[in-house]
């Protein structure tokens, strides 16, 4: 390559390098707000500090959830397999939730109960995709 | 074979040598890309089976996956001309990237629309911000960087040069926005589709969606090229060889 | 190589020669930090809570004056164009003579703010990240200066600090910011590190800039 087009070369790869040094950095500085949720472990292991909302996610526990009868109240339990800690909410479930679906829960958490006070409940869903009939068939 | 390469790559500078042979592959391409999205879309909609967990809306993935997987590679193709560009300054690089970046735009768009779409019913959400989705929109962002910069400048070069770099300086983000699903805790689930191993998607819902894949590409290469063109026609009205091709016809 | 080398020893030479080069911002930063306490009031309460933001501001204004010449005599002299006529890299040369100003004229300034706390009453505690914020804050700035300097060369104008003053709002609000948040024992890592991706992002790209700044005028 002729000397001047090498010059620019290196040009171009210090502005990549560069950038790419300093989309690390802003990256790491908002890495707790990057992280979407904490699983119930990091919530025994390193309990978010002031009164900001949290989000929390894992597993609906098998046979955990609670319904009122007389209002929208439900109250289940969230596991990572590890930990567990409870979940209290008012309102309509998405769609996809279901027992040993994946869920995660914003709202306020109380330390001494270890449990979260939640506003909102999302759905997760996995990357997995079977027909319907496969589905029944396998478990059979 | 080197020699063959950069003949081509020589060849491809060339705006009328490009003229010419875009105009004749261009209404392959078109025909094969739009009947190729017509085929996946029926097959995807109608045919393929119903997912277990999800139901039938799943079937957006036949959108949401083509245009975002394409927005993201169109973006690396443009990174590529951007640094041609700055090393051997070729001209075509610039009007490439001037021609693509409204078509990554629109799929981007396109990506993080079908993406709400789906997860309204899915998640119970329109839009959160976890790594995924907030590192597509900084991609849809720097498009718009890129479209609103290229009329900020006196002189086409300086134009193509500054939109150069922005270019480049995006190019960091694509492996945020694959990555983002390993490396941190998303709401957004990890891909499907694996080239090296085994897909987590079954086979009769993984092929409709390659096809459409393979469709979309087609459509952003048909579409690319009429950009191209129009791109050329405008900085190259007043040259002999355009003018002598337009009285022809 | 040997010829940036000689370059480096060459600024380093001229800086320490001309002795008003560093001493000038020493003295304004001097006299403006101990104006405060006369100007607003000497109860420590007070100060100590305007402490973050004055010294901050103060650093600014400070290297206001240095960096509007950074380029303004090698153009007077003419060893611009010598030096654009080289065909060396320019680019390296100009971060060259940004890092030697920057050691004249920020870094007396950024060790002298330690006199704070005896002037402001500024927290003790405080210190780690007033020096650290400033140590990262300020070469942004002086790439701000730098381009600024590049593009009104030779022109005694406005156009420099009223160029270099807004693009300077983000590096001030995160320096200030870092400081107030470890008063307050909040963790104040992300400001620094935010700091800290400002400059590595905008390092090459106002190289370049003012490289392309400086051509324009000799065209």
């Amino acid at each position: 390559m002729k000397q001047h087009r090498l010059k620019r070369l290196y040009g171009v790869l210090f502005i990549v390098f560069c950038s790419a040094l300093a989309f690390v950095l802003v990256y790491f500085a908002i890495r707790d707000n990057v992280n979407l949720f904490y699983s119930p472990s990091d919530l025994f292991e390193n309990p978010p500090q002031g009164r900001n909302a949290i989000r929390a996610g894992g597993l609906v526990k098998i046979g955990s959830l609670r319904r009122s009868t007389d209002s929208l109240e439900i109250e289940f339990i969230i596991t990572d397999l590890k930990k567990s800690i409870a979940v209290n909410y008012t309102g309509i479930l998405p769609d996809l939730f279901k027992e040993n679906a994946g869920v995660v829960a914003t709202g306020y958490f109380n330390k001494s109960k270890m449990s979260l006070d939640a506003y909102q409940i999302l759905a997760k869903h996995d990357e997995n995709y079977v027909p319907k009939e496969v589905k029944k068939a396998l478990e059979k | 074979m080197f020699q063959t390469l950069k003949n081509f790559y020589h060849k491809l500078g060339s705006y009328p040598w490009f003229y010419k042979i875009s105009g004749k592959v261009i209404p392959f391409v078109g025909v094969l890309s739009i009947s190729l999205i017509v085929i996946s879309s029926i097959w995807g909609l109608f045919f393929s089976p119903i997912d277990a967990v999800q139901g039938d809306v799943y079937r957006i993935i036949y959108f949401h996956v083509p245009a975002v997987s394409v927005s993201q590679v169109i973006y690396y193709s443009m990174s590529v001309a951007a640094a041609v560009f700055l090393i051997w300054r070729m001209k075509m690089a610039g009007v490439y990237i001037k021609s693509l970046a409204p078509i990554g735009a629109a799929f981007t768009f396109i990506g993080l629309l079908s993406g709400a779409i789906w997860g309204q019913p899915t998640w119970g959400t329109w839009w959160v911000w976890d790594a995924r989705l907030t590192s597509t929109l900084v991609l849809f962002l720097f498009y718009l960087a890129i479209i609103g910069m290229q009329s900020t400048f006196a002189s086409r070069k300086s134009a193509d040069t500054a939109v150069s770099i922005i270019t480049l300086v995006g190019v960091v983000n694509l492996p945020i926005v694959k990555k983002s699903v390993d490396w941190w805790n998303t709401l957004h689930q990890p891909a499907s589709i694996s080239i090296s191993g085994e897909s987590s998607i079954s086979n009769e819902m993984l092929i409709p969606l390659l096809l459409s894949i393979l469709g979309v590409y087609f459509f952003v290469f048909f579409t690319g090229l009429l950009f191209m063109r129009a791109e050329i026609s405008t900085r190259e009205q007043n040259k002999e060889w355009f003018k002598k091709l337009s009285s022809n016809n | 190589m040997i010829y940036f080398i000689k370059i480096l020893k060459k600024e380093f030479l001229i800086y320490s020669r001309k002795s008003s080069s560093f001493i000038s911002p020493v003295v304004f930063f001097l006299i403006s930090i101990s104006l405060y306490p006369i100007g607003i009031s000497n109860d420590p309460g007070i100060l100590k809570n305007l402490a973050p933001g004055l010294i901050w501001i103060t650093v600014l204004l400070s290297t206001l004056i240095s960096f509007q010449n950074i380029f303004s005599e090698d153009y007077e002299d003419g060893s611009i164009e010598l030096l654009l006529a080289s065909g060396q890299n320019l680019s390296l040369i100009v971060l060259i003579k940004i890092f030697v100003n920057w050691i004249f004229s920020c870094l007396p300034i950024i060790i002298l703010s330690v006199l704070s706390v005896f002037l402001l009453y500024f927290p003790q505690e405080g210190l780690k990240p007033l020096i650290i914020s400033l140590l990262i804050g300020t070469p942004t700035i002086c790439l701000f200066g730098a381009l600024a300097g590049a593009l009104s060369l030779g022109k005694n104008s406005i156009t420099g600090p009223a160029l270099m003053l807004p693009l300077s709002l983000p590096v001030l609000i995160l320096g200030t910011q870092a400081i107030n948040y470890s008063l307050n024992g909040i963790n104040f890592s992300s400001n620094i590190l935010l700091l800290t991706a400002i400059l590595v992002f905008l390092l090459p790209i106002i190289l370049f800039a003012s490289v392309g700044a400086l051509k324009l005028h000799f065209n």
